[in-house]
């Protein structure tokens, strides 16, 4: 048998698909829908992160504003622009001074504020001017010629170092600058405010902690403004035209994700990028979470398949291994399954069979035993009665040939007694013919016999025609002359009698032998009576005892023979039997 | 009174012989005119003498004792058939009955039953029959009987490769002796005999067309086709062949 066509293949497959199949299906929706929800939020979430920096730019641009405006209001300011006398100069920073102080604390981590009017005057504050660095050095710096051609709209420069600084001209700065014009507007300066580039970063990336997982930057579109951490080697070129919520990837085969909006004030683009297997961690974690649940699963069901299949097909195999043992032969065998199941029950029903298979055989071939025994027996005897007759009526004709009637006779006494012993297959016979058979018998005795011997035969009118078991009387009569006269050696007399007593038929057959003497008959009587089956199955006794077992077995335990005996004046033997009528048909073939 | 003639057919020799032996039969005026070994032979002696009672086994090589009452039964009712046997099954008796066996004795016989039928059957043809039917029939001959005995072996074995010593052997004389009485009796030789009745069958078996020429050489006792040709041509001045051609032309 191919194991694909065995049960416990097909156990396991079916346990496996009812459960791998909804396992692995629930698994994957569960994982894609929740990595799916995960995935917007995160990503709602880095675009929440990016406004909420865009909102405090905003508000720190605002605030730069706010000083701006705050100082173009003010009288001081409107005539410090307005100033032409150098003289009146100095009285400036002390009235300024009061106005920066006030206006400074809207946002104190500036580093410096710087007013150039266009009269050529210069005022600093918060730091120590160069006095060398005049207006006309002032106006070749490039953002305040930017700041030139587009005169209305405050400007935030790109991060400078601070020349026109004393102390500390390498301090690097980003500067926000506006035009700004007196009250009268007759005169216009600049106001150019300075903040370092920590305070840019202060303010974007104050949610953040992993360094280089994550960052923030900006860019314009010529470089960039803010740059990005240096570890993360992120390119200009890689970033300029890429829309939000796109991957870029970097030459160090880094992968991010980037998301930016655009500041139209500043005409900044704010970025936020992420490193992609870091934003993508949580996810990635269910992902691999839920494999490793449904692959945990899958292998558990599969054991579990396996374990059941196994359990249950297992005693249907060894079922079916004692089958083919049986099968092939050999009938020890015997299935143990102490389960109380079907298959349990199966497995007793199987041996129960097997048991009554097995006393059956038995039987059968102690049958065929004794049937061939009987076959050969009837073999034997009957080897070819044809033949027997033949052979007797060749004997017969060389008596006649030499005038020896008295064998002629012999043989054909002889010859009806054969034919009433082995021709006849009928278990009941006519009782003539029964006694047609003893006076064959009797009369061949009366020759083999050294003393004479005679013998009557009498029977009640209708006996004749009734039927008797073969051969009951043959075996008495038989007795009679061996155990009863021939001892004596003196003339014997045999008497038969046939009456018919009620609806029975009794047989009597009366010799004048020897008799029996008492215990012996008491012996015979009791044997008779209990044993005669035993006795002549078992110990070949063919006279009394079997006429006994078959009147008994024919005709019930009513029936029978009884006995009776006086030692010296001789034996009567009595039979019974039923009054049984030959039928027409009967009649014809047996008569 | 006059003399019965009885036939008794069985094949076993020694049966019929020892039968035919015994004395009781001249007691009871009864002549046995001899014995058959089958059905066919017991026809040819009812051909050619006239019998009153036969005695018949049943089983017998090609005509059995029953095929034999029938055909009596049919044919010549007024013989009297009495049916010996070592069988007693139902269907025998029953048919026996059927075809008016006078009786169905056993093997082996008890001659004390044998003539108990035979004479309740002399009893009966004796109140049943007028003096009548001697006087056309003369009796046969002692030689006469031997011969006819001899010819009924002939005619039921012409089939075989018989010879004239097989029929002296049944006739218990020597094949001289017995040649000697055949030819004075018939006035031809037992070859030319043989030959004949050998002939006259392969002319009746010619007259079936769906026979082939060694078939009916072989059926008639000729193992050598081209013998058999050669004989028939001698008899009829024609081969079998032509013989055939004209037959059916």
């Amino acid at each position: 048998m191919r194991f694909a066509n065995s049960i416990f293949f097909k156990l396991l497959l079916s346990f496996v698909l009812i459960s791998v199949i909804p396992l692995t299906f629930v698994g994957w929706i569960t994982y894609a829908k929740y990595s799916q929800n995960l995935f917007d939020k995160l990503e709602y979430h880095a675009n929440y992160i990016l406004s909420q920096k865009m909102k405090a730019l905003n508000t720190f641009l605002f605030d730069l504003e706010r000083m701006q405006s705050g100082m173009k209001s003010s009288s001081v300011f409107s005539q410090f622009l307005a100033n032409q006398d150098p003289t009146l100069h100095p009285q400036f920073y002390l009235k300024l001074d009061v106005l920066m102080e006030s206006i400074q604390t809207i946002r104190p981590e500036t580093v410096g504020i710087t007013i150039i009017s266009n009269n050529g005057f210069v005022y600093n504050y918060g730091y120590s001017l160069n006095m060398n660095f005049t207006k006309d050095n002032f106006n070749k710096l490039s953002w305040l010629k930017e700041i030139k051609k587009n005169n209305l709209n405050p400007l935030i420069t790109n991060l400078h170092t601070r020349e026109y600084s004393n102390m500390d001209k390498g301090q690097k700065v980003y500067s926000y600058v506006q035009k700004v014009w007196d009250k009268k507007l007759r005169s216009y300066g600049y106001i150019v405010i300075d903040f370092k580039p920590e305070l840019l970063q202060n303010i974007l990336n104050n949610e953040l902690d992993s360094a280089h997982s994550s960052g923030t930057f900006i860019y314009n579109a010529h470089s960039f403004v803010l740059s990005p951490d240096r570890s993360s080697h992120i390119s200009f070129d890689s970033v300029q035209n890429q829309k939000t919520g796109t991957t870029i990837y970097t030459n160090a085969n880094m992968k991010y994700l980037l998301f930016k909006q655009y500041n139209a004030k500043t005409k900044w683009y704010v970025a936020e990028y992420f490193e992609v297997d870091e934003f993508y961690k949580p996810v990635n974690e269910i992902k691999l979470i839920a494999w490793l649940i449904t692959i945990t699963s899958v292998i558990v069901c599969i054991l579990a398949a396996m374990v059941i299949s196994h359990r249950i097909s297992r005693p249907i195999k060894k079922l079916q291994q004692v089958m083919i043992n049986v099968k092939n032969g050999n009938l020890d065998q015997k299935f143990n399954f102490k389960s109380k199941d079907e298959i349990g029950e199966l497995g007793r029903g199987f041996n129960e069979m097997i048991v009554q298979i097995n006393k059956l055989i038995k039987s059968v071939s102690k049958e065929e035993k004794l049937k061939k025994a009987a076959e050969i027996t009837a073999l034997q005897l009957q080897i070819n009665p044809h033949f027997l007759y033949n052979t007797l009526e060749s004997i017969n004709s060389l008596a006649r040939i030499k005038k020896e009637y008295e064998i002629s006779n012999l043989i054909v006494l002889l010859g009806r007694l054969l034919r009433l012993s082995i021709s006849s297959f009928e278990e009941k016979i006519p009782i003539n013919q029964e006694v047609m058979y003893i006076e064959s018998y009797l009369e061949i005795q009366k020759v083999r016999m050294r003393d004479p011997l005679e013998y009557s035969i009498l029977l009640d009118d209708g006996v004749k025609d009734c039927l008797t078991v073969k051969l009951i009387l043959q075996p008495i009569v038989e007795n009679a002359i061996i155990h009863g006269i021939d001892p004596l050696r003196t003339a014997g007399q045999v008497n038969i009698e046939g009456k018919l007593v009620d609806e029975f038929i009794v047989f009597t057959v009366e010799d004048n032998g020897k008799g029996i003497n008492p215990e012996e008959l008491e012996q015979i009587r009791d044997r008779l009576k209990n044993k005669s089956e035993d006795l002549s199955k078992y110990r070949k006794k063919v006279g009394l005892y079997n006429v006994q077992t078959r009147i008994l077995s024919h005709y019930g335990e009513t029936f029978g023979i009884s006995i009776d005996s006086k030692i010296n004046k001789g034996t009567t033997v009595t039979i019974k039997i039923p009054k049984e009528v030959c039928d027409d048909n009967e009649k014809n073939a047996n008569c | 009174m006059t003399m019965k003639k009885m036939l008794i057919v069985d094949d076993d020799w020694l049966i019929s012989s020892s039968l035919m032996s015994m004395d009781e039969w001249n007691e009871r005026n009864i002549d046995v005119i001899g014995t058959a070994e089958n059905g066919n032979e017991a026809l040819y002696w009812m051909e050619n003498e006239k019998i009153d009672i036969i005695l018949t086994d049943i089983r017998m090589p090609h005509m059995d004792g029953i095929e034999l009452t029938k055909h009596i039964y049919e044919q010549s009712p007024q013989i009297q058939v009495i049916i010996m046997s070592g069988y007693e099954e139902f269907a025998y008796a029953h048919n026996a009955l059927k075809y008016n066996a006078k009786g169905y004795i056993l093997k082996p016989l008890d001659t004390n039953e044998l003539f108990g039928v035979i004479d309740k059957i002399l009893k009966e043809s004796e109140m049943s029959l007028p003096v009548l039917s001697q006087t056309d029939e003369k009796s046969a001959t002692y030689h006469e009987r031997l011969v006819l005995s001899g010819k009924s072996f002939i005619n039921a074995n012409y089939m075989n490769p018989i010879t004239l010593k097989d029929v002296s052997k049944r006739v218990h004389l020597t094949e001289h002796y017995f040649g000697q009485i055949f030819k004075s009796t018939t006035g031809e030789s037992f070859l030319n005999f043989l030959t004949r009745i050998r002939m006259e069958k392969a002319c009746q078996l010619l007259k079936k067309p769906n026979l082939k020429f060694y078939e009916i050489s072989q059926k008639v006792g000729y193992n050598d086709p081209k013998y058999f040709t050669k004989m028939f041509q001698k008899n009829y001045g024609l081969t079998p062949k032509e013989f055939r051609k004209q037959f059916f032309n």
